[in-house]
């Protein structure tokens, strides 16, 4: 049997899931390389992609469609929930934001232009540990470090914020590490910036703050 | 938007709405594709409580982006089939106590070509199935074997050659060349007649 014609028994495989593990990658390096070959993937896909048609067709119970859509709608309201409940209860939860020094900044020669420092307060009043976010101007850029951030809710993100003339202008985004710190510089330059804000945010590539922010320093 | 206007879009306008959250586009999403998703995920389990956890898990994937629809992969159809497929076929190994072999990942479930998929589509996909359906039947019994084999019991080829005492390659043939004539039966119930529809 010729390579060609081994390649073609190899895709056959592979178009139903039938190929074994190993010898997957090499195929797909050479489909990569290969143009006959992904012509013939794809001209055979669809024989593939009909295959479910050819099973006796069932109707579903209607409790699995109820089930399912019960759990999306509650996904919704949840969603929905937890946007209303953020500019109230968790912004809330920030409050009494104390100033604290960047000593290890300043000892590094460093200007701090911006410490902001906080208790997490739940309803029962224990404390967490101080959040605190610190920003030191270092040249044209500056450096952000955060310490005892909470983590997001599952599949958010932090981003960072420069204000410049009234605008908020997005810059990165993050995830605090498992002890709640995080350091990154912000791109300058940063002369006419005036605030420096974090914000919690479902969708990492949004170009305006969607939320009150977390934490934020003037500068 | 109206549930009417809903069930006109296109499964792709329909998908992009799902991308945002929309419950009453997922609802009609659902009500496209879940029947047979079911009976594929009951094909593949053989069994109706199972196949209904497997649907449900599906598609609770898709509504939560864990599983993004990619246009230029293939229809709505294939890739929703293909997550199912991938959840049927991890939840039959989990509960034959095999370890997981697919891959998760829902994403990489199917890797496809374009294909029409318009809601209007249905009364061909109903003639389609039959046609594939005696297309299959025809197929000589040790290559329609080893496709369901691959595809319904998500056995590799290896396995398969072990399974039937048979040369790996032989194996691979067969699903080949079986694929193959289900693929001509198809170009021939859609009478189309461009030159995509004539081997590479």
């Amino acid at each position: 049997m010729s390579m060609h014609e081994e390649r073609r028994d190899d895709i056959a495989a592979y178009a139903i899931g039938g190929l074994d593990e190993a010898r997957v990658e090499d195929l797909l390096a050479h489909l990569d390389e290969c143009k006959d070959c992904r012509d013939y993937l794809s001209w055979l896909q669809p024989a593939v992609d009909v295959l479910p048609a050819s099973v006796e067709q069932l109707t579903p119970p209607a409790e699995l469609r109820e089930r399912l859509m019960e759990t999306v709608r509650d996904d919704v309201r949840s969603s929905q929930q937890k946007a209303r409940r953020r500019p109230e209860e968790r912004w809330r939860s920030w409050r009494g934001l104390v100033l604290r020094p960047a000593t290890g900044f300043a000892a590094a020669g460093a200007v701090v232009i911006g410490v902001v420092a906080g208790y997490a307060l739940h309803d029962s009043g224990n404390a967490e540990p101080a959040l605190s976010a610190t920003v030191v101007r270092n040249g044209g850029e500056a450096q952000l470090a955060v310490d005892n951030m909470p983590q997001p809710d599952e599949g958010d993100v932090y981003k960072v914020w420069v204000e410049r003339a009234g605008a908020m202008e997005p810059s990165k985004s993050f995830v605090p590490a498992s002890d709640g710190s995080y350091e990154t510089s912000i791109p300058g330059p940063l002369g006419n910036a005036t605030e420096v804000a974090i914000t919690e945010e479902a969708d990492p590539s949004v170009t305006q703050p969607s939320l009150p922010a977390v934490v934020s320093a003037a500068l | 938007m109206k549930r009417e206007e809903l069930q006109r879009l296109a499964d792709e306008d329909l998908m992009t709405l799902v991308d945002r959250k929309d419950p009453d586009a997922f609802e009609v999403f659902y009500d496209r594709h879940g029947g047979a998703a079911f009976s594929l995920a009951h094909r593949i389990v053989g069994d109706r409580s199972l196949a209904e956890d497997v649907t449900q898990e599906a598609f609770l994937s898709m509504w939560r982006s864990k599983a993004r629809f990619d246009p230029a992969r293939g229809s709505v159809r294939s890739w929703s089939l293909g997550i199912v497929r991938n959840r049927a076929i991890d939840a039959l190994r989990r509960a034959s106590g095999n370890a997981p072999k697919l891959d998760l990942d829902d994403d990489l479930a199917l890797e496809t070509q374009r294909s029409p998929e318009l809601t209007d589509a249905e009364a061909i996909r109903r003639d389609t199935a039959r046609h594939v359906r005696g297309a299959l039947g025809e197929l000589p019994r040790e290559q329609s074997q080893v496709i369901e084999l691959a595809y319904f019991g998500g056995f590799s080829h290896s396995e398969i050659a072990n399974m039937l005492g048979e040369p790996l390659g032989t194996v691979k043939g067969r699903m080949r060349l079986g694929l193959e004539k289900v693929r001509a039966s198809l170009a021939e119930a859609l009478s189309v007649s461009d030159a995509s529809e004539v081997l590479p």
